[in-house]
């Protein structure tokens, strides 16, 4: 319909029935439906090569005993040459077509799982999952780079952290560190920093952003070895720098969103966890007792810090949002905490009702319901977690969480009447 | 992107590379290698890309050597096993050592340690073999081939099962899993479990 109406505006535009302007208005407003076309397109394409792919690694994984070694060994790689010469057409006959190579990129790593995975099945190869998981990203690699597929990149960085997990927790004795992963997630930095340039404001780069924040985060936690309660400062620092991200690139407008995300809820889960006073009892073991993480914690924090102070020059204090001076806090927390606990888990619990009173405010000032509602869930949550370290009555206890329901409505019934006034 | 098309066939070549090599080096032990039976018994878990497997726990694996070099903390260093057939025909290690031995040998990983007195030696030690991939549904079957059951009154033995393994410069390669005298396809092709 949109088409032949957009056929049609040179017609109606000679015949004088419509102006110029009128014209160019119109096929504005239908261009659009031609992008969500193609949106459609790349996700039926990516779709169907994911269900294609899957299909060949289930169809392999049932082993065909029947078979001879050299069959299965040919059909292991026939999905492979296949598959490269889908990519191979793409790069040279529909470069510009993103279904393409969304759908090639995906078939292709698919088709490679299934590859090595059946050719360990048919000589009966003992490797752990780790090996297998390395083998499969290290193959994987160069087509983020050459097709630039957004869903193999997300494949790429869900397989890395998941190495990174395998390498850690697979054998329960065994102290490996997952190096690697980490030089995996450094050689997947400049796809993405190209993709920030090329397709920053695009959905697909949202997603980008949020499973990168996801792996660097956790993968860099699988690198320390002894997780007591100073991995906290660690685990802020990194949160810090996470939610600097969006001061990177000032001025222009990129889906880094996630990063911002993902450290502001590791900030609300660390500031929960050490509002209890008992965690922070734990920080004095004595002199004797050995830690192995110590350098790089301080190697991390140093480096946060320093970040932090270089973020001063694009960004004042608390502005926009206040995690980033958590690691700040915390650090204040952890020296006071050495010498009286009790302090360092009332400036916590201080902090969280701090941060939800702020919320709640900017909230209300900025007319965001997700916003006062985030402000309104951490001062409900800082109250409830009290209870669990606290000898009160259920009848104390019921009338708090009365009281804390009544207010999530009462606020919400407010600024949706208070929006509706300013519509009338 | 006609670079990119360019660049992609390097890209192509390593990626079939790979698997080539794998197949390769498996291949030449398959062809050349020495056969070793190793007797096993195994258990039958899933792996989510491979598929359906048994893992075989070898009695080669358990015994008594010594090492130098151990302190009795060592965990996954490998050495070089040497092996030897006993008087039932079954594969054995008899010493580890640091570098090759002259005849037949498997590179091993150090599993657990033995402290007696002042003598400090191995107890367990892993084999770098331990799977064998099975036809879907095939997993459970063969495990009941490994289970004591009574028939009519009378207790029947487990079946005796070894791993053909063939073995090249150190690389082995498991060829068939054999249980009660037949490779394990031929007790698969029946159409109930056997002993039922």
């Amino acid at each position: 319909m949109s088409r032949a109406l957009l056929k049609e505006l040179p017609v109606l535009e000679r015949e004088g029935l419509i102006s110029p302007e009128q014209a160019e208005r119109i096929r504005t407003r239908y261009a659009d439906n031609g992008q969500s076309a193609n949106r459609m397109l790349v996700f039926f394409a990516v779709l169907g090569s994911l269900l294609v792919g899957l299909g060949i690694i289930l169809i392999v994984a049932h082993n065909w005993n029947d078979l001879t070694r050299g069959v299965r060994t040919a059909l292991a790689i026939v999905p492979v040459l296949i598959a490269q010469g889908l990519v191979g057409y793409t790069l040279l006959r529909q470069p510009a077509s993103m279904a393409w190579r969304e759908g090639s990129a995906v078939l292709l790593a698919c088709a490679l799982c299934a590859c090595i995975a059946l050719v360990s099945q048919i000589y009966h190869i003992s490797g752990d999952l780790a090996g297998y998981l390395l083998t499969c990203s290290l193959l994987m690699l160069p087509l983020l780079y050459l097709l630039g597929s957004t869903v193999t990149s997300l494949v790429y960085l869900s397989m890395v952290t998941w190495y990174a997990w395998a390498i850690r927790f697979e054998h329960w004795s065994n102290p490996d560190v997952p190096w690697m992963a980490l030089l995996l997630l450094l050689a997947a930095v400049p796809y993405y920093v190209l993709q920030a340039r090329e397709r920053g404001t695009s959905t697909g780069f949202w997603w980008l952003s949020l499973f990168m924040a996801l792996a660097v985060g956790i993968c860099s936690q699988f690198c320390f070895t002894d997780w007591e309660v100073e991995q906290a400062l660690c685990v802020m620092g990194f949160a810090g720098m996470f939610t600097l991200v969006p001061w990177l690139h000032p001025g222009r407008e990129l889906r880094t969103w996630p990063w911002v995300l993902i450290g502001a809820i590791t900030t609300l889960v660390v500031f929960c966890t050490f509002s209890f006073r008992g965690v922070w009892e734990e920080l004095d073991k004595g002199p004797d007792h050995e830690r192995k993480d110590t350098i790089a914690i301080l190697g991390v924090v140093v480096v946060s810090c320093a970040v932090y102070l270089l973020s001063l020059a694009r960004r004042r204090p608390f502005e926009r949002w206040p995690w980033p001076e958590g690691l700040g806090l915390m650090l204040i927390c952890y020296g006071l905490g050495r010498f009286s606990p009790g302090i360092a888990a009332v400036l916590i619990n201080l902090a969280l009702l701090v941060m939800g009173v702020m919320n709640v405010k900017l909230g209300i000032e900025q007319n965001s319901l997700p916003r006062m509602n985030l402000g309104l869930a951490i001062l409900g949550l800082a109250i409830l977690l009290r209870f669990f370290d606290s000898n009160l009555s259920f009848v104390v206890r019921g009338l708090a969480f009365v009281a804390i329901g009544t207010g999530f409505l009462f606020m919400n019934m407010r600024m949706v009447r208070q929006r509706r006034n300013h519509e009338g | 992107m006609k670079a990119k098309a360019l660049l992609f066939i390097p890209v192509a070549l390593a990626q079939l590379t790979v698997p080539a090599l794998m197949i390769r080096s498996h291949e030449v032990v398959m062809r050349e290698g020495e056969s070793f039976k190793f007797r096993t018994a195994p258990i039958d878990p899933l792996d989510p890309f491979r598929g359906e497997y048994v893992r075989l726990d070898f009695a080669a694996e358990s015994g008594e050597w010594t090492y130098q070099g151990t302190t009795g903390q060592e965990y996954r260093s490998t050495v070089f096993g040497a092996l030897a057939v006993d008087s039932n025909g079954f594969a054995k290690v008899t010493t580890l050592s640091d570098v090759p031995p002259a005849g037949p040998y498997v590179s091993v990983d150090l599993s657990s340690s033995l402290t007696q007195g002042e003598r400090v030696g191995i107890s367990r030690i892993a084999l770098p073999f331990d799977r064998f991939y099975l036809e879907e549904g095939e997993g459970s079957r063969t495990e009941d081939l490994f289970v004591a059951r009574w028939e009519e009154g009378r207790r029947e033995e487990p079946k005796e099962a070894y791993a053909l393994v063939r073995v090249l410069d150190g690389k082995a390669v498991i060829e068939d899993l054999i249980v009660g005298g037949r490779p394990i396809s031929e007790w698969m092709k029946e159409d109930a479990p056997p002993g039922e």
